[in-house]
């Protein structure tokens, strides 16, 4: 069964990579990208991590040809958007660094003329970026976390500080991308989307990695109090944009604290 | 909503894009679009600890001198230790509680594998380029301009692709609201209509000489949309459920219906619009049916629209059957026939609940039909008969194949589908099998399954089955309380089952005679031959039969012994003319003197003459 699955998902690969060599149209893309999506999650979550890697090259293959198509002058700026919004979303899933070439390519072609044209994909394109870097930095969680549950080679003080800046820089970037999201006319569905996954990065993947600075560094440490009172910060920007506890439950009920010395 | 107003934009939109595509791109470019989640770090309990108390938020729980959680609390963190860990998680959940937060309900789904969002582009209360009217237009201008670029011709005046656009905006015009306030349903409807404006156009590509009726097409669309926009739920999570069936269901069905309109034309001619009523009510109960018993079960999404495609062709040439005198749908009638025979082939055991038990309804869905008329006015009605043959066959075969493995794999699938095809064709045509005071059918096929069971030696293969089965058949319809009448002193048996296991057995009974094994002509086709002369002289005689059924027994050892022993004096042919004329005299209560060469001889000399 296993092999069968596998031979299915070299042939999705194959069957991208061959509409590669013909043009790739629009609903087409998109179609493809929803399979290969569908195709993904059910690898993860049958753990069946072969045909991820199979599924990724595909994925990886569709992102090349969409952004190929967004490549081309002749076509009009707006659906140029569109192929690059479907060239970074599969890039993305694809774990391909990629994504950020063809986010900002896409996004490049979001004057404020297109950018009224096609709000979601320009929305989109802007936030991409942040959200790959965080599945990527997701993946140095995780290892800095067993790392640090014991073995050879713990996590350095200076590599969980860095994690923890990489991450609040990913939230800081979001938070900065959604005012001009929030204004435009894409669907209210974009800016619920953002505002959730930037609600997971504050209250899940944030305080991993300042509790690993405390494991790492401990509570006295210059490095905790600062990562404290970032985070102090953060939440009271959140919460002034209206970030609930429905959102991000790790957000107080009342005011943020502030931590003793914080600025 | 005008209907020729809506025809006329997506005649519009079809001229347009032959000129340009600007306008069906951007209802493709505003398709929904795919927003993945974000993966989110493994959980561990120790390190969400440490994120949590070390906020400035949570500190005073675990640090100071007030600190009701201080002794868990050390200089890097929660001590580690899984009575402080576990402590300190358990206080973590309290204290979010205490502010109305269920942070295990949040973790647990933080650890679901990340989904993804489907966005629109437009957010609907800010103006948009395109209106409802616009998109609605767009969306069928963009299904005919796929079919289009296959098939340049679709589009010409009186052509098929025009009538069906025609019914398309008809049944569009109906649905949607004058003031373009578009609902849910009215969404939910208008993506249905194009999945049949697609089918209608794939129908017209594959069957390039269907000659499309407006009229009929029409009647179809709206006989099938309407009530499952109607039945659309109002409660979430069944909408929910409802429109992933209809979503997983819907094309596959609008084809088939689609299909069965073109292949059917003599149903849908003239005014007489019953087979199309009957098609909607076969494709409500065909998604009622899968939101109930949902599409991961064993009888999954195929074998549903198998069903559904079987009942089509009964919908077709038999309208009448679904519906009432003033021509409305029958009340339930649709769902009935598809939920009972879901039901009967989901309890069958394997081989039964897959495509081998869709294709014994179908064939039991053909014979019943066909039949109908000696069915009229009988207590039971026909959608439960058909169900009811359904499971009667698959309940003895399957007990069959339990009690002999051997035979089970004797029979390929077409085998197994033969067979209950012969049952049904014979039992419906005689009705009081099915509706009688006795269950002749069951009678009938656990006859023959009973026998199946007793050839352990497989001496018989699926073929010969199958002949004897017909003539089983035949004589349970023409005389169905004789041979297949329970015998009162062996409940578990028929006159008939006793008869052709009486027989296996003698012939069984010879293999185990080493000299004699390899000279036996009783097996194959000679066996299956005897079995039917059998079953025929017993029918026009049972009482003999059953008096006399050890001297069958006997009768048959006699023969093979002679026979084998004698293998160069005779063979098949001389032991069936032997036994047909000796069972006679046997049936008849005349003594049979001991069987040698010379008396064989002399009775197959009698042949001769």
């Amino acid at each position: 069964m296993r092999i069968l699955k596998a031979i299915l998902f070299v042939l999705l690969g194959v069957i991208v990579l061959l509409n590669g060599c013909i043009t790739l149209d629009l609903r087409q893309a998109n179609r493809e990208l929803a399979e290969l999506y569908r195709a993904k999650s059910e690898a993860i979550n049958s753990k069946q991590w072969e045909q991820e890697v199979t599924v990724n090259a595909a994925l990886s293959a569709l992102a090349d040809e969409a952004a190929a198509q967004g490549a081309d002058r002749s076509m009009s700026e707006v659906n140029r958007i569109s192929y690059y919004r479907i060239a970074a979303t599969a890039a993305w899933q694809a774990g391909d660094a990629k994504v950020v070439a063809y986010a900002a390519e896409g996004f490049s072609l979001c004057t404020p003329e297109t950018f009224s044209k096609a709000p979601r994909d320009c929305g989109m394109l802007s936030v991409i970026p942040d959200l790959a870097s965080v599945d990527e930095l997701t993946k140095r969680i995780e290892d800095a976390q067993r790392r640090a549950g014991g073995g050879t080679t713990p996590p350095t003080e200076q590599e969980v500080v860095q994690l923890f800046d990489d991450i609040k820089s990913r939230i800081d970037s979001l938070l900065a991308k959604r005012g001009p999201i929030k204004k435009s006319s894409a669907h209210p569905q974009l800016i619920e989307g953002i505002d959730k996954r930037t609600g997971t990065i504050l209250c899940s993947h944030l305080p991993t990695a300042r509790g690993l600075i405390l494991q790492v560094a401990g509570g006295e440490s210059a490095a905790h109090k600062k990562a404290q009172c970032d985070d102090y910060k953060l939440q009271v920007e959140m919460k002034k944009s209206g970030f609930t506890q429905q959102i991000a439950p790790c957000l107080p009920a009342g005011d943020p604290i502030k931590p003793q010395g914080c600025q | 909503m005008d209907p020729t107003l809506i025809l006329f934009g997506i005649q519009a939109v079809i001229r347009l894009g032959k000129i340009g595509k600007d306008a069906s791109e951007q209802y493709v470019r505003d398709a929904e679009a795919l927003f993945p989640d974000i993966r989110k770090p493994e959980f561990n309990r120790r390190g969400y600890v440490n994120g949590f108390f070390g906020n400035a938020n949570y500190e005073h729980f675990v640090r100071g001198v007030d600190a009701p959680f201080k002794e868990f609390w050390g200089s890097n963190g929660v001590k580690n230790d899984l009575n402080s860990i576990d402590t300190l998680f358990a206080a973590a959940v309290q204290i979010k509680s205490e502010e109305g937060v269920d942070m295990n309900k949040w973790l647990a789904d933080s650890q679901v594998i990340a989904g993804a969002t489907l966005i629109q582009q437009w957010d609907p209360i800010k103006p948009a380029p395109m209106s409802p009217f616009a998109r609605v237009v767009l969306a069928a201008g963009d299904i005919a301009l796929e079919y289009l670029a296959i098939n340049p011709g679709l589009l010409g005046v009186d052509g098929n692709g025009q009538k069906l656009i025609g019914a398309f905006a008809k049944n569009l015009g109906d649905l949607l609201p004058d003031d373009g306030n578009f609902g849910n349903n009215h969404k939910f409807g208008e993506r249905l209509l194009g999945i049949f404006l697609r089918a209608g156009l794939e129908t017209i590509n594959s069957n390039p000489r269907w000659v499309v009726s407006e009229e009929h097409v029409q009647k179809l669309i709206s006989a099938s949309v309407q009530p499952i926009v109607k039945a659309l739920p109002v409660n979430i999570t069944e909408q929910i459920k409802y429109r992933e069936v209809t979503d997983a269901l819907i094309g596959p069905a609008a084809s088939a219906a689609m299909q069965t309109l073109a292949n059917h034309p003599d149903a849908f001619f003239g005014d007489d619009f019953r087979a199309e009523t009957a098609i909607g009510a076969l494709t409500q109960a065909l998604l009622g049916q899968a939101a109930n018993t949902g599409l991961n079960s064993q009888f999954t999404k195929d074998g549903l629209l198998d069903l559904y495609k079987a009942a089509l062709g009964v919908a077709a040439e038999k309208p009448h059957l679904f519906l009432k005198d003033n021509g409305d749908p029958q009340d339930h009638l649709a769902k009935d026939l598809i939920a009972n025979l879901a039901s009967a082939l989901m309890q069958s055991p394997p081989p039964f609940n897959g495509s081998v038990g869709v294709q014994l309804a179908a064939a039991a869905l053909e014979a019943v039909s066909a039949n109908a008329h000696r069915f009229a006015r009988r207590d039971k009605p026909w959608e439960q008969t058909a169900s009811d043959l359904v499971g009667t066959v698959t309940e003895q075969l399957s007990k069959a194949f339990k009690d002999n493995k051997g035979i089970e794999n004797a029979f390929s699938k077409a085998h197994l589908i033969e067979l209950g095809r012969i049952m049904f064709n014979h039992i419906g045509s005689t009705p009081e099998m099915i509706v009688g005071p006795e269950d002749a059918l069951a009678q009938l096929v656990g006859t023959v399954a009973q026998a199946m069971a007793k050839d352990d030696k497989l001496l018989l293969d699926s073929g010969d089955w199958l002949e004897i089965a017909k003539v089983a058949a035949q004589e349970a319809a023409a005389n169905p309380a004789r041979l297949f009448k329970l015998d009162p002193n062996n409940q578990s048996q028929t006159l008939a089952a006793q008869v052709i296991q009486a027989i296996l057995k003698s012939a069984g009974d010879i293999l185990s005679q080493k000299d004699l094994k390899g000279k036996t002509v009783l097996f194959g086709k000679t066996l299956r031959e005897a079995i039917i002369i059998v079953l025929g002289a017993t029918s026009r005689n049972p009482g003999a039969a059953e008096k006399n059924l050890l001297s069958i027994e006997l009768l048959i050892a006699g023969l093979n012994e002679l026979v084998a022993k004698n293998s160069d004096k005779f063979g098949d042919k001389e032991w069936l003319h032997l036994f047909q004329v000796l069972l006679t005299s046997v049936l008849e209560g005349r003594g049979l003197d001991k069987l040698t060469v010379e008396s064989a001889n002399k009775l197959l000399k009698e042949k001769v003459i």
